[in-house]
């Protein structure tokens, strides 16, 4: 299959700190990927790796076979756009224009936004459940509401990949799932890969094609969800102990901590 | 939307041609309100000085037209690019009270301008020109000065921006005033740079002025777009496809360029940066797109009725215009500090 993203050999430190350790990995178009490790594992510095924020040490990171840093970033834009983990927006903005944001890349300066930009961003908008609150200020609404308009903003860069760094860790359950359904009926409607980190190892195993589990800036495993996210696995990375539960109602397999006091 | 905005600046620029006619009525000699429009009228239509009206005394025409009306066209120039610039510095800085004043960049401006005059550089052929360069060259080294000193790693964090500017300001302020003195230049002619002043406004400074004003305002606002992607956070604006690091030294060396070329005609002025868009963004949000062409028209609103203020407050003399624009923008600098700590934004 053809992959849309390949990275060899990536390490990347802060300063002296090394984060990111001989990554290697591939991603496959049209692929749901979960990245999933501890905190401080790295997740969201190879997020920025990859996005172009951050630049590697050493290896290379290939989009479609291309170089990153070689491309011009509103060529990028249209190919990647990213959700990022923390935001806080301190100008006043409605929560349309912010969206309408997104459109940036494809925005002519003399001619402005078209009638085409509107509908997209009123599209993506109802899918993210942000539609009724259009006219509202960014500042001014929730921090679940504020992660939806950013996936919203995101969508309307119409990417072909999309990077999302924890996009539910705000939300409640029932946008937890209306977010993943989101993500994952883009995926297999219109064949968008997606990229995101998750802390909720159920989730991830219940939505992802593949998953990559980090420790200490290392893959400590990767492939299918079955066999990356065992107990030995989660035991190692986490220094949790685990016991997997199989559903009967519905055949899906849950992992529960133990040691609870 | 749209619409609405449109409306709104219709509305602004309705204002700032009664607060001008109104300007030019108003000083020493008072001029009534139907004599004032029907000079400046034919001065229009006929685009000539020499204008013989009948029942309007030659001494009020030469008032209106020599003195009054290049004060006021040039105190509303001034007045838009400190608003535009300081809303463009906000931008980029992520911080509402960014403006060219706090930055450091007018008094930078100033101490280009006052070295040139000092080594004589001011004369000549290369005459006003020169003194302009050199107070671009001042903001613009200025600015990056001030921008090295605040920034930690890829960051900077408000106060150090603020620290630093203010420092900068101070110290430059001080060195142009020493450098006046040993010029043996009198009092009143440090003061008018370093507090500012437009005593003595020419057409010939509007017309050395206006057309690179024009095009700098109009680099400004055709960056509106980006200006809105960064305030989201420099991160998501480089992912919407911004390029970032290059829109905003633009937008530095677009700012500072504008800042000299008010500084070069006006002195320093401080805080005109900040008012304005800090009112503008309760008015119209944050667009950039609506938010610099208001800002234009009303900083030029605002220095005006500043102006006026000082050349008519005290009888038979008057005050530097920048100390109208502190006296008025300084407590409302420090509301804008209170505020921000309390909500510790940014
Ligand atoms: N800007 C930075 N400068 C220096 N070190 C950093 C910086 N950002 C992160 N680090 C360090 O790099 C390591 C990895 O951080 P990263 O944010 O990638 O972790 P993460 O897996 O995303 O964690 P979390 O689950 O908490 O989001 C951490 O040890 C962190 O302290
Ligand atoms: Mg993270």
């Amino acid at each position: 299959m053809k992959s849309i993203l390949t990275i060899k050999n990536l390490t990347f430190s802060y300063d002296k700190i090394s984060v990111l350790k001989d990554i290697s990995f591939n991603v496959s178009s049209r692929k749901f990927i979960s990245i999933l490790g501890p905190n401080g594992s790295g997740k969201t510095t190879l997020l920025k790796n990859i996005c172009g924020l951050l630049k590697p040490n050493e290896g290379t990171i290939l989009l479609h076979d291309k170089e990153i840093s070689n491309l011009n970033k509103k060529d990028f834009a249209k190919v990647i756009s990213v959700v990022h983990q923390y935001n806080n927006i301190g100008f006043s903005f409605s929560v349309f224009d912010t969206v309408l944001m997104g459109r940036f890349p494809y925005i002519n300066k003399f001619k402005g936004e078209t009638k085409k930009d509107i509908k997209i961003v009123e599209e993506a908008m109802q899918n993210t459940g942000v539609w009724n609150l259009r006219d509202k200020d960014i500042r001014e609404i929730s921090g679940g509401e504020r992660q939806r308009v950013m996936i919203a903003r995101a969508l309307v860069q119409e990417p072909e990949l999309l990077i999302l760094d924890e996009p539910i860790s705000n939300l409640d359950v029932k946008f937890q799932i209306s977010i993943l359904n989101l993500c994952k009926k883009l995926n297999e409607k219109k064949g968008l890969t997606i990229i995101t980190t998750l802390h909720d190892i159920n989730l991830a195993a219940r939505y992802s094609d593949s998953i990559l589990l980090l420790d200490k800036g290392q893959i400590a495993a990767q492939g299918k969800p079955e066999n990356v996210l065992t107990p030995k696995n989660i035991e190692d990375v986490y220094e949790v102990e685990v016991e997997i539960l199989n559903s009967e109602k519905n055949g899906f397999s849950y992992i529960i901590p133990q040691n609870i006091v | 939307m749209v619409k609405k905005n449109i409306m709104k600046i219709l509305l602004l620029i309705i204002t700032l041609l009664i607060c001008m006619t109104f300007a030019i009525t108003l000083g020493a000699v008072k001029i009534p309100i139907g004599e004032t429009i029907s000079i400046v009228g034919s001065f229009i239509k006929n685009l000539s000085f020499e204008i013989n009206l009948n029942g309007i005394k030659d001494s009020n025409i030469f008032i209106v037209l020599n003195i009054r009306l290049p004060r006021i066209i040039l105190t509303t120039i001034v007045g838009g690019i400190l608003a535009s610039v300081g809303a463009s510095y906000q931008a980029i800085f992520k911080n509402p009270m960014a403006d060219p004043f706090v930055m450091g960049v007018s008094s930078g401006a100033a101490f280009g301008a006052t070295l040139s005059i000092v080594f004589g550089l001011n004369k000549g052929i290369w005459g006003f020109g020169f003194t302009s360069i050199m107070a671009f060259v001042g903001a613009l080294i200025t600015t990056v000065i001030v921008y090295n000193l605040a920034r930690i790693g890829h960051k900077i964090s408000t106060t150090s921006i603020l620290l630093s500017g203010i420092v900068m300001s101070s110290i430059l302020s001080a060195a142009n005033s020493i450098m006046m003195i040993f010029n043996q230049d009198d009092l009143a002619n440090i003061i008018s740079w370093t507090m500012g002043s437009f005593n003595g406004a020419n057409w010939n400074q509007i017309s050395v002025i206006i057309i690179p004003a024009i095009i700098g305002l109009l680099c400004l606002s055709f960056l509106a777009r980006e200006m809105n992607a960064i305030v989201m956070g420099e991160e998501d604006a480089q992912n919407m496809g911004v390029n970032v690091e290059l829109v905003k030294k633009m937008i530095l060396v677009g700012a500072s360029l504008l800042s000299a070329l008010a500084v070069s005609v006006s002195g320093v002025i401080g805080f005109a940066g900040i008012i304005v868009p800090h009112l503008f963004r309760i008015i119209f949000g944050s667009d950039h797109k609506i938010l610099l062409p208001a800002s234009v028209i009303g900083g030029g609103i605002f220095l005006l009725i500043c102006d006026t203020l000082a050349r008519t407050a005290l009888p038979g003399r008057e005050l530097p215009v920048g100390v109208i624009t502190s006296v008025l923008g300084g407590p409302f600098f420090l509301y804008l500090l209170k505020k921000s700590k309390s909500k510790a934004m940014m």
